[in-house]
């Protein structure tokens, strides 16, 4: 009796000290999408058919991407995950600054950033999870993207947008936007950084706002009501959702809204997949495929509960 | 703390729970009985203005029909449909106070209404509020939020707590003055039997308790004034048994002491005033023999051997002693008995019974001496036609120095203590005593032993 207890606590004690496997997904091209209320991960095949899931023991409430690696963060905690896609593995811990609210990978420097809310800056990591540098940017930075050796970022709490030069670190330019702003893209074709709106107190965004890069200042407007919160673009097409009307719009490169459907209830990612256009609800779990340029619906999946962000790998 | 203020303090503590349950009860059945039928009117209410949701967008006439019904009733009501105040964007951290929290809202999509009751921020006040969601194909386009201030309720409640605090505080003082009244009466006869025992510690033998309830309190003063009684009917006995104890030796000393200073001064016939002083001296020392012997038996000093015994032997024997005092003693003997008893012990007894029974009667009158056995009851009866007793005394003559004529004590020459022997000696033996008498006919006395049961001796 004694023997089976103490084989038993020896048992539990490995299976706590090794480190969580999952299944491992080695298609070059896949969705993955993390669920928030279910903490776990679903990776998704262009057809629609679920390669993986894992679950998390931990409640992730954000992620990143990259080299078929996934560095998971939430903004409460100080230890932040990474995982191989292809092996299922985790294979580091690093530890981070707390209150992460956004990552990106930046492909020119090979180096991670991390958006920090609690000392309003952005965090450089190298790809071994040692900081390199920070730089603060404004209240509650969120929202973050590269384009040609500059980083944007979305201070949400803020009036401004920041531009930072990825090799110096520096502030290069700042932008004047709505408090509140939210979602961030880039029309190659004509120049433009697209800016969401999630809209201030009780008054919701309803229109996303268009920055020249070349000179910085507002050039347009679009309207995606209501909240437009993320974006996705493909061959010329700018594709956003708006969560608080469960709204997909998609505009054509002249910025012209050309097609509009409804979107799972109240979604807050959007992404593009090869030739599909997919948006998850959170409210209702469920990931809804589109085809590009029309938003013609294909297919609805159950992800799991509380879908919040899609990530894409499309291969080389 | 005295017991009286103990009581009261129990009883305090009693009616303070006492109102402090009644006082919960009340405020549960509020709670129950009120609460939960507001919040049940606002749920049909909520439910009859979602009836009119006809699905997609909240329409703007349907917010204005919701705000048309909070006007023209009691209740306070608003359709709500940005999904920030629904908490949609929960997971962006809102900087926003929103009207529901995500654990709400997931419970609104799976179409449950929400009942609250508490303190709500957005309206700085208590309110019950009924949520009621408006779902078009699981997604939350709004709510509709109806609710109502508690104060309303709470001011009803206050003006009855006033009444109710008013009632309390009343009742408590009544309750208190009545309990204090009552504490003292309960503790009175407490309070007497205190004082009494006071008085009897300190010597006062009349103190009696005043005895009329016939509770335990009752009870108790009953039997406490029966202890005092006994213990002033024992003091009593001892004074008197002292003064009777130094009376009895005064009267052969003074005897003693008058016929020998006679002597010394040569006065009247020397060898009779001897005779006298001789005479006396036996006297006394037979009575303070009889004393030791008594207070020995009193004090379970005295050792009682017992041995097997022919009885009828006894009797001869002791018979033989009075002949020359008496002359007539007719003799019933059954030979045959044997008891188990002190030879000594038995012998004395016979003596003192005999002793009296030819004292009191004339030389010529009859003793009639019987033993006889009867079941297992050894029977030794000794009857005289003497000068006998009143039925009133016969209890009394077994007390120590007790006499029934008084005034002849000295020429009976009894000591008052042959009797009280008796008795302590038969009780000794596991016997009894009986003595039946009439004045001027004559005394009848039983001794009754236990019959010696074992060894077949006895038919």
């Amino acid at each position: 009796m004694q023997v089976k207890k103490i084989i038993l606590l020896m048992l539990l004690l490995l299976a706590g000290c090794s480190r969580e496997s999952f299944e491992p997904v080695q298609t070059s091209e896949f969705a993955a999408v993390l669920t928030i209320k279910e903490p776990g991960m679903t990776f998704i095949s262009p057809n629609g058919a679920v390669l993986a899931e894992w679950e998390f023991d931990e409640q992730y409430t954000g992620g990143l991407l990259f080299n078929k690696k996934l560095l998971m963060y939430r903004t409460d905690g100080t230890r932040a995950g990474l995982y191989s896609v292809e092996t299922g593995k985790k294979l580091n811990e690093w530890t981070v600054p707390k209150g992460i609210t956004g990552a990106v990978f930046i492909n020119e420097t090979n180096e991670i950033a991390l958006s920090v809310k609690e000392d309003g800056a952005v965090h450089f990591f190298d790809q071994e999870g040692t900081e390199i540098k920070k730089t603060r940017t404004g209240r509650y930075p969120m929202t973050m993207l590269e384009h040609e050796e500059k980083l944007y970022i979305i201070n949400y709490q803020d009036t401004v947008l920041s531009e930072l030069d990825i090799h110096t670190y520096r502030v290069s330019r700042e932008f004047a936007i709505p408090t509140s702003s939210t979602g961030l893209a880039v029309n190659k074709q004509k120049n433009e950084l697209w800016v969401g709106g999630h809209g201030y107190g009780a008054k919701a965004g309803e229109t996303i706002h268009v920055y020249s890069l070349k000179t910085g200042s507002l050039t347009a407007t679009a309207d995606a009501p209501v909240m437009p919160v993320d974006f996705a673009s493909k061959s010329g097409f700018m594709y956003a959702v708006s969560h608080g009307s469960n709204k997909l719009y998609a505009f054509d490169p002249e910025r012209k809204r050309v097609a509009e459907t409804d979107a799972p209830a109240n979604p807050f990612a959007i992404a593009v997949l090869g030739k599909t256009v997919l948006s998850a609800g959170y409210d209702s779990g469920t990931l809804s495929f589109y085809e590009e340029k029309t938003l013609i619906k294909r297919k609805t999946i159950d992800i799991g509960k509380g879908p919040f962000m899609i990530f894409v790998e499309e291969g080389e | 703390m005295t017991f009286g203020k103990k009581l009261w303090m129990t009883l305090f503590v009693f009616i303070l729970i006492a109102v402090g349950a009644a006082f919960g009860l009340a405020y549960m059945l509020y709670e129950k009985l009120y609460v939960e039928s507001v919040k049940s009117e606002l749920a049909a209410a909520a439910e009859n203005l979602s009836y009119d949701y006809e699905g997609g967008e909240l329409s703007a006439d349907f917010i204005k029909q919701v705000g048309w019904f909070s006007e023209k009733s009691p209740f306070d009501a608003f359709a709500v449909h940005n999904p920030r105040e629904l908490a949609a964007c929960i997971p962006y951290e809102a900087d926003y106070e929103t009207l529901i929290g995500p654990e709400e809202r997931s419970r609104l999509l799976e179409n449950k209404m929400i009942e609250e009751t508490g303190y709500s921020e957005r309206f700085d006040r208590q309110i019950i509020s009924v949520i009621y969601p408006l779902l078009d194909d699981k997604q939350l386009k709004g709510i509709l939020y109806l609710y109502i201030p508690l104060e309303r309720i709470d001011e009803l409640a206050s003006s009855l707590i006033m009444f109710w605090a008013a009632g309390a505080a009343l009742l408590m003082g009544l309750l208190l003055y009545g309990g204090m009244k009552w504490t003292n009466y309960v503790i009175k006869p407490l309070e007497n039997m205190k004082r009494a025992a006071v008085r009897l510690s300190n010597g006062d033998y009349t103190a009696r308790v005043p005895a009329e309830s016939k509770d335990e309190f009752g009870q108790l003063a009953h039997t406490f004034n029966e202890m005092a009684e006994s213990i002033q009917r024992e003091a009593e006995q001892r004074k008197t048994f002292l003064a009777t104890v130094s009376h009895e030796l005064r009267t052969p000393l003074s005897y003693i002491k008058g016929y020998s200073e006679a002597m010394v001064n040569g006065i009247g016939r020397a060898e009779q005033q001897l005779g006298i002083i001789h005479r006396e001296a036996a006297r006394m020392e037979r009575l303070v023999n009889d004393l030791l012997e008594l207070i020995r038996l009193d004090s379970n000093k005295m050792n009682i051997e017992k041995t097997i015994l022919p009885l009828a032997d006894l009797v001869y024997r002791t018979v033989d002693t009075f002949r020359l005092k008496h002359e007539r003693f007719s003799l019933d003997i059954d030979e045959e008995i044997i008891v188990k008893g002190d030879e000594g012990r038995l012998v004395q007894v016979m003596t003192n019974i005999i002793d009296n029974a030819v004292r009191y009667s004339q030389k010529n009158k009859p003793i009639y001496i019987t033993l006889k056995q009867e079941n297992n009851e050894v029977k030794w009866i000794v009857r005289d036609i003497g000068a006998g007793m009143p039925e009133e005394e016969i209890p009394k003559v077994t007390n120590q120095f007790y006499r029934i004529n008084k005034a002849r004590t000295r020429e009976d020459g009894g000591s008052g203590l042959g009797l009280s022997i008796v008795k302590q000696i038969v009780e000794r033996h596991e016997g009894e005593l009986d003595i039946q008498s009439e004045a001027d006919v004559g005394t009848t006395v039983m001794v009754i032993l236990p019959a010696l049961q074992d060894e077949g001796v006895e038919t």
